[in-house]
């Protein structure tokens, strides 16, 4: 099957063979913290991550809003509590990455700098 | 799955122009796993066998397979001034700027690269690693190739084995050898570009023959406590690069946990390229395992 967003799949994939134990209050908590620390494109591809998960696994009706999510003034606010622990290691795992993303462009962008 | 391959120049330091090949898979930027491929001595990228790429793409978790002409395959200049100039140092350093090239302007971060070298692939990639140390490596896969400063080259077999390759290349020369209007642009390349394997043979062998004998005791595996995973893979009719007459320093004295290797029974040297999928097949295994 031909997906159009292959990064989900990727991580769905990736995270398959992790055993899911529940997060703990702390986890929930660090998880939030590194979130923040994402840029505007790190947010919204964590926004597509929840919403494709849950039409495509938890198979939710399109209009409902997604995991009692809030509505607030710049989007929505999501409380890591009332997500599906799957879904939290997925979105643990994709965090990583692109943070080590973040990093590694910053690397080269500050050599260029340098240079 | 989704590929797509290009090639680009690139000019080294001191000007050497050069081609570079990659094959890269539709992906996502956070999910990034180069592979530098060095291949065989004085191989063309276009000699990397499209089937083996799409295998490795295919079925393990490499976004991006990186293959270059070495020094001199482009334009037949090698911009040495003597030949005993031309060493395996010089080779490393082409690489390391190979690898920055990518870096900047393939997949623009700085991330940990896998490298797998064929036969004297293997030596310029060991070099690489002796001048630049692991901090960029990710892992390593030696294809049909030893430590080449500790295993004891065969140069008999060696003469053998450039023998068969001649033999191999009047087959290949009556191909090309009626010229006509139709033809004549893909002849013409290939007797150029056989004219400058010819040169660059010489030039090769030469480099990895004198820094073996005088630089011998400079094996990096024994000097270094390197912390990446390793493939080797041998095998026992290999007429270069012969394990089973060789105490290899790899499985000596790396530690076991990092590294795998693979003994293929009833193959000879040119195992790469009569069956590059069966050759892929490891790669699979070992990159499931320690990626």
């Amino acid at each position: 099957m031909t997906s159009n967003f292959p990064l989900f799949e990727i991580i769905l994939q990736e995270i398959k063979s992790t055993v899911l134990n529940e997060y703990s209050f702390d986890e929930q908590e660090k998880l939030a913290e590194k979130i923040k620390l994402l840029d505007q494109q790190g947010h919204e591809i964590v926004l597509a991550i929840i919403r494709n998960y849950q039409l495509q696994i938890d198979h939710f009706e399109f209009h409902e809003v997604p995991y009692e999510a809030k509505t607030v003034k710049n989007g929505y606010r999501f409380f890591v509590n009332k997500l599906p622990t799957q879904l939290l290691y997925m979105i643990n795992h994709f965090v990583n990455l692109h943070i080590e993303k973040q990093h590694e462009e910053k690397e080269r962008n500050n050599f260029l700098l340098n240079k | 799955m989704t590929f797509h391959n290009y090639t680009f120049n690139v000019n080294f330091k001191d000007g050497t122009e050069t081609t570079v090949l990659c094959y890269e898979k539709f992906s996502s930027p956070e999910i990034l796993h180069p592979l530098i491929f060095c291949q065989g001595a004085t191989c063309y990228v276009d000699e990397l066998t499209p089937e083996f790429a799409q295998d490795i793409l295919s079925r393990t978790s490499v976004t991006h397979l990186v293959v270059y002409n070495y020094r001199g395959l482009n334009t037949g200049r090698t911009n040495v001034p003597k030949i005993n100039q031309y060493s395996t140092k010089l080779l490393a350093d082409d690489l390391n700027q190979i690898v920055h090239f990518c870096e900047m302007n393939i997949w623009k971060r700085f991330t940990k690269i896998s490298f797998a070298g064929y036969s004297f692939g293997g030596v310029i990639m060991q070099e690489y690693l002796r001048h630049f140390g692991d901090k960029r490596i990710r892992s390593m896969v030696y294809v049909l190739s030893l430590c080449f400063r500790c295993c004891r080259l065969d140069y008999r077999k060696l003469i053998d084995y450039a023998f068969r390759y001649q033999r191999y290349v009047k087959n290949e020369d009556k191909k090309h050898e009626n010229f006509t209007y139709e033809n004549y642009e893909e002849h013409t390349k290939y007797w150029n570009k056989k004219q400058i394997k010819k040169k660059l043979l010489v030039y090769q062998s030469l480099s990895m023959i004198f820094d073996r004998i005088f630089d011998r005791h400079s094996c990096v595996f024994t000097q270094q406590d390197l912390n990446i995973p390793i493939l080797m893979i041998t095998a026992k009719g290999d007429e270069i690069f012969n394990y089973d007459k060789n105490k290899d320093c790899l499985s000596n004295h790396y530690p076991p946990k990092l590294f795998k290797h693979v003994h293929l029974t009833g193959s000879q040297h040119n195992i790469f390229w009569k069956d590059p999928i069966f050759i892929s097949n490891y790669f699979v295994d070992f990159y499931k395992q320690f990626d």
